[in-house]
């Protein structure tokens, strides 16, 4: 275990220069903004005093770095900055991100849920009964979901279960499970696809490892052979996908918070770039990218504990 | 000095085939081969030449696209090939067990040593109790002379060296006292120096825990250490078979002659190697008659008609050759 | 002379074969097609590329209604025999829409990937060529890139910079380079280790001749896979993009917008949605059926299919 624990804090002290390169990203992405960036940071039709302001505000006068130490200071202080958008009182970012983070991260939570738990066993049965109609038909199956995108396969559940079965409600959190049940499935399936594909060749290389028919000259069960020793040691790459997993669904979570009217960050940000309102858009991207790092250092930690093997790198 | 001792296992007439798209491989073409209580036959040849086939087939574990198709294989009178799978898996690892080549790709890698071998003795032995299981444990990896079992056991196989790795599938095969062992060319992954160590250790286990063992190897210096009889095989087939004095004084058939020429021996000064011209035969269309005839230097007419048959040429020993006259049958391949 | 009347067919076969005698690239080519005619992933994948290129292509030159035409009182009108696919909001054909929408959604994919080839071609063979500190530097930004989802770079980047289809292609551009440099990187890790290198350099040739004659025809065969499924995953970060508003913009219609337009008619009149939805789906289903099938036919131990 104490290998583990050097692991996790050489993890830890990596993660940090990489969420700080991602502030510095994310505080240059004002200047890529067509124009002065001040027109980026202030209401249309804004008076010279109050673009005066708001350059005083955001330090847009003073040189760069300093620009940048006063936006580290704020962030540290969980000042994300005042929307210009939003209702007619100026609203602060982080008050806007902390009403819709629970909810994004309840659909990514879940949607991970959905995703590994229809690929994993698809990708099982696929590899165990290899070039079989099962196997064909679960190859297929994943060949088009894969291919969808997923606004695309979000708006066919959205066609399909609300506007011509009627069954389920088609936008925000109307209550409950109705609700919730096709963004999540959206994104799960989305993801199963590559879940799937992925166990299924890790599968089918495990069992052909020589530890495999050691196992079973031992006389162990097939059921151990398979489940017990096969199975472990086939997760192992698809676990360490999940890192990429986490990143795909906050991507994702985007498209279909959007298809949905679901009031997550997601939302939030595809509302705020159609009005323009960029500070929105910082302060999201810049959560996003947070527990994007964050997503990956805790599969790295995770996949560690499950192989000892990584702990050494 | 021929003792009466009962044979543990009878193989009569093994064939084993791979049904390839390409065609039909033959990689035992009728084994005849017996093992006694307590003694160690060592299966000599070179690669491809069938006798890891051989194991396979005793074990029933022949991959896929590969079948037993004639012969029967009998385990202290039982005929394994009629076995169910069931059945069979309640002889390995427990009656007969089998040790590969390569130990770093032999032990599941992600569980530990201890776990590994526990799982064996809880599985044969129905050990459940966990104290029982622990002093189980040691015990075995004591016995195969690995210093400090204690902390061998929450070890993974990638943090041991070759050697140990090696001891620990020495440990798991033992583990349950089978009454035959089969060990895969033990030592062909390891260190030179490492080798002649298990060799002992192998050879001193077997014979405490009283079981017989099938050494397969590619060296005839391993067998010269630790068999008493050596059987030859070439392309499937077993060509010589003796106890290993008598063979290595006496070889009879012409590719164990070109083996034993092949090593050079010490203090011999030599300008060239000698090699047995030619390579192995396909396996895939064989030819009637004896399989080594494009490569004989004694080759005759009849060699390539007629597939010879094991005669004994002295006592113990047998020879499949023409130039031994046991009146071969004409071959049915 | 008398020209003989040969098919085609006979004569497409004639020059594969006079190629398969010869050597180089010609041969790999004529060698490839072979078997992947023989690979069903392939052939559905090539023919679905092939219809939408040369839709895309043949756009101007087709029998098909100006697709900014308002045809009044017909509008959104489900498919009839006048509207193959319907009508929209403002009477326009949908059919006709789809096609010229793949003008932009196909040069989008193909240019981005392109950009993304070049620049992570270039970082890939330096890093892995060079070594040492260069590769450490390279390498590190390699892995950052690669471990954040492209989509939301993209994003991020687009919507700073604005939408419009420039924007869209140097966004995507920007996010996908990394999986290019990892593979280029990796095959000139490799390759510098051999002996022809070590041969070639004996013989006088220069770094840059090496890296060029030895390490990319090497690189060649992945290179073809990913970049087939660089043009699917293109395809759908552009529809995406395209989709929530960030994207092209009009006059520049592509299927993605068509779709940010459409989906508030989703109830009313689906199809002004499905159809351009399909023809996304079906064109990210033929690249990637391309690229998994060349790679069955390229080399199986191919792994790692990554977004």
């Amino acid at each position: 275990m104490a290998d583990l624990m050097a692991y996790v804090i050489r993890k830890l002290l990596l993660a940090i220069p990489v969420i700080i390169l991602a502030t510095v990203v994310v505080f240059m992405l004002l200047y890529l903004t067509p124009g002065d960036p001040v027109s980026a940071l202030s209401p249309p039709h804004a008076t010279k005093e109050q673009l005066d302001a708001i350059r005083q505000e955001w330090g847009l006068l003073d040189p760069p770095w300093v620009q940048y130490g006063k936006f580290l200071s704020r962030l540290v202080h969980g000042d994300l900055g005042t929307s210009i958008g939003f209702g007619t009182v100026s609203t602060p970012v982080s008050s806007l991100v902390t009403q819709r983070l629970s909810n994004t991260l309840m659909l990514m939570g879940i949607g991970l849920a959905i995703s590994y738990s229809m690929g994993i066993p698809l990708g099982i049965i696929a590899a165990l009964r290899q070039n079989k109609l099962a196997d064909r038909s679960i190859m297929v199956f994943t060949l088009v979901t894969y291919a969808m995108p997923s606004f695309w396969l979000g708006l066919l559940f959205l066609l399909l279960f609300s506007v011509y079965l009627g069954w389920l409600p088609a936008k925000g959190t109307t209550g409950g499970l109705g609700s919730i049940i096709l963004p999540v499935m959206t994104l799960g399936i989305g993801n199963a696809a590559l879940t799937t594909r992925m166990m299924r060749s890790s599968m089918l290389e495990v069992i052909r490892m020589d530890y495999i028919t050691q196992l079973r000259s031992r006389g162990l069960r097939e059921r151990d052979v398979i489940y017990k020793h096969a199975l472990k040691n086939a997760i192992l790459p698809v676990i360490t996908v999940i890192g990429l997993d986490i990143g795909w669904f906050i991507g994702g979570a985007v498209v279909v918070e959007t298809v949905f009217s679901w009031p997550g960050i997601g939302l939030l940000l595809t509302k705020a770039i159609l009005n323009h309102d960029f500070p929105v858009v910082q302060g999201c991207i810049l959560v996003m990218a947070f527990f994007v790092i964050i997503g990956n250092l805790a599969a790295d930690i995770f996949y560690a504990y499950v192989d000892p093997r990584v702990r050494l790198g | 000095m021929t003792t009466e001792r009962k044979p543990i296992l009878e193989i009569r007439g093994l064939r084993t085939q791979f049904f390839l798209r390409e065609g039909v491989v033959t990689a035992l073409d009728g084994i005849d081969l017996t093992l006694y209580e307590k003694e160690s036959v060592g299966i000599v040849g070179e690669t491809g030449c069938g006798k890891s086939m051989t194991a396979f087939s005793i074990l029933r574990l022949v991959p896929h696209p590969g079948r037993i198709t004639a012969g029967s294989i009998k385990f202290k009178g039982i005929e394994l090939t009629a076995l169910t799978l069931e059945e069979m898996r309640t002889i390995r690892g427990r009656s007969i067990s089998m040790i590969f080549q390569d130990p770093s790709t032999s032990l599941d890698p992600v569980f530990s040593i201890g776990n590994q071998l526990g799982e064996i003795i809880t599985l044969h032995q129905n050990v459940y109790d966990k104290a029982t299981l622990t002093t189980k444990v040691l015990e075995i990896l004591r016995l195969v002379r690995i210093a400090a079992p204690e902390s061998v056991i929450k070890q993974y196989p990638h943090e041991l060296s070759g050697g140990m790795k090696q001891r620990v599938m020495i440990a798991l095969a033992l583990s349950c006292s089978p009454s035959l062992l089969i060990a895969d060319e033990p030592t062909t992954a390891l260190d030179v120096t490492i080798q002649a160590q298990i060799l002992r250790l192998l050879k001193d286990v077997v014979s405490k825990v009283g079981s017989s063992m099938m050494l397969i190897t590619h060296n005839l210096g391993v067998v010269a250490e630790t068999c008493d009889r050596v059987c030859i095989m070439y392309a499937g087939r077993i060509v010589e078979e003796a106890e290993t004095f008598e063979l290595f004084g006496k070889p009879m058939h012409p590719y164990t002659r070109g083996l034993l020429t092949a090593f050079p021996k010490l203090g011999e000064q030599k300008e060239e190697l000698s090699v047995i011209r030619g390579t192995v035969p396909n396996l895939m269309n064989r030819f009637p008659g004896c399989s080594f005839v494009d490569r004989c230097d004694s080759a005759t007419d009849q060699c390539s008609r007629v597939r010879p048959k094991m005669a004994e040429v002295a006592p113990g020993h047998l020879v499949a050759c023409h130039l031994y006259p046991s009146g071969g049958e004409k071959d049915n391949a | 002379m008398n020209r003989m009347r040969i098919s085609p067919r006979r004569r497409l076969n004639d020059t594969l074969l006079a190629w398969k005698m010869s050597s180089g690239v010609k041969q790999f080519i004529a060698d490839v097609a072979e078997r992947g005619s023989r690979n069903t992933m392939v052939v559905i994948g090539t023919t679905i590329v092939i219809i939408m290129i040369a839709g895309a292509l043949l756009a101007p030159v087709l029998p098909i209604v100006d697709p900014a035409q308002l045809d009044p009182g017909f509008e959104e009108k489900g498919p009839s025999s006048n509207h193959l696919f319907g009508t929209d909001n403002l009477g326009r054909d949908v059919f006709s829409r789809v096609i010229w929408g793949a003008r932009i959604s196909l040069l989008v994919g193909t240019l981005a990937v392109l950009f993304s080839l070049l620049i992570g071609m270039t970082l890939g063979l330096v890093a892995g060529y060079f070594g040492g500190k260069i590769d450490y530097i390279i390498s590190g930004t390699i892995d950052l890139f690669w471990t954040f989802p492209a989509f939301l770079l993209a994003l991020a980047l687009a919507a700073a910079l604005g939408p419009s289809l420039t924007n869209v292609m140097l966004a995507i551009s920007v996010s996908y380079w990394a999986s290019f440099a990892r593979l280029v990187r990796g095959q000139a890790l490799t390759i510098r280790e051999r002996q022809f290198v070590e041969a070639s350099r004996a013989l006088g040739a220069n770094n840059r001749r090496i890296m060029f004659t030895h390490v990319l025809p090497n690189c060649l065969a992945p290179l073809i896979v990913w970049a087939s499924i660089g043009v699917a995953d293109a395809i759908t970060i552009e529809s995406s993009l395209s989709f929530l508003g960030v994207g092209t913009q009009p006059p520049e219609a592509s299927w993605g917008y068509m779709l940010f337009r459409g989906k508030t008619f989703i109830e009313e009149a689906p199809w002004i949605a499905t159809f351009p939805g399909l023809a996304i789906l079906i064109t990210i289903l033929g690249f990637n059926l391309l690229g998994d099938g060349l790679r069955d036919v390229l080399d199986p131990r191919l792994k790692g299919l990554r977004r």
